[in-house]
């Protein structure tokens, strides 16, 4: 029972600590002029849809619910948001050159047919960002008109 | 020694005529001086060199990373559309400015494949040139 009590307490210790020490998730911008759906390269439900589904990680406006702030999962939320704007931040779409454009749309169809993204450890918890075939289907199919597009500016 | 003399000419021809083979070909293709031309991505020695020191014992067939190889093969590169080849240098480029490659992890157990900053260029710029070239 002693040692319980001791375990315990040093494990709750740590989760307060942690509070302090451990670093929060990247801020959010207001201002994002590059930003794929403001400059009207998506629009309707396909807007929708990667708000919804994609920019909680692929953009500089993502939805924090209150406990990604509280570590330990702040630090996986940390992990998985930077990870997520360094691969692909739709809030920044515009610095893309040509060509990175073309190939970050062709990655958006890859995780897509390949159940790749949204992750499972997400969709997990925000069951409202799942993807259903169809609207999978809308956002490849989104995906191959903006390459055309972009192709031939 | 007046013989040889005599010869010097002949010599001087031949030694001419061996430097011209030492120039490179299609059929070498990893000679060790020159430029390796390929379909329509080449490689300059230097790259070469800075590709099979650092980058080649995961993105080639002797690779046991079944995710690296998936990703890129080096060999592969001409066989692929120039859209996809155009991806490739785009993705090299990105992934060696971001510092993802080659891998921290990887890095760790072999110190020997981490890039210079010089070396980084050069494979960057020279993964650019050939992008840009693509996109015409």
């Amino acid at each position: 029972m002693k040692v319980l009590k001791i375990v315990g307490g040093l494990l709750l210790a740590a989760l307060i600590i942690a509070q302090f020490v451990a670093p929060k998730p990247p801020a959010n911008q207001e201002e994002n002029p590059g930003d794929l759906i403001e400059n009207g390269l998506a629009e309707g439900q396909v807007a929708q849809l990667l708000k919804n589904s994609c920019y909680d990680c692929h953009s500089n406006q993502v939805n924090y619910p209150w406990y990604s702030y509280v570590a330990p999962v702040s630090i996986l939320v940390r992990h998985d948001v930077l990870e997520g704007k360094e691969e692909l931040n739709f809030s920044e779409w515009q610095d893309y050159d040509k060509r990175r454009k073309l190939r970050k749309l062709k990655e958006v169809g890859e995780v897509l047919e390949e159940d790749e993204m949204p992750l499972g450890i997400y969709t997990l918890i925000h069951q409202g960002a799942k993807l259903s075939d169809a609207d999978k289907e809308s956002l490849i199919e989104w995906s191959e008109d903006l390459m055309k597009r972009t192709m031939a500016e | 020694m007046k013989r040889f003399w005599m010869f010097s000419p002949v010599l001087l021809l031949t030694l001419l005529f061996l430097g011209q083979n030492d120039l490179p070909t299609v059929s070498s293709p990893a000679s060790e001086s020159g430029t390796v031309r390929l379909d329509t991505i080449q490689y300059p020695a230097k790259v070469k060199a800075v590709i099979d020191a650092k980058c080649y014992d995961c993105h080639s067939e002797k690779g046991d990373d079944e995710d690296a190889k998936e990703e890129l093969l080096w060999d592969n590169l001409n066989k692929l559309s120039k859209m996809d080849q155009l991806f490739s240098m785009d993705a090299i480029i990105e992934s060696i400015e971001d510092g993802e490659m080659p891998p921290e992890d990887h890095i760790k157990k072999h110190p020997e494949a981490a890039l210079s900053k010089e070396e980084a260029k050069l494979l960057t710029e020279w993964a650019d040139a050939i992008a840009s070239k693509l996109m015409e």
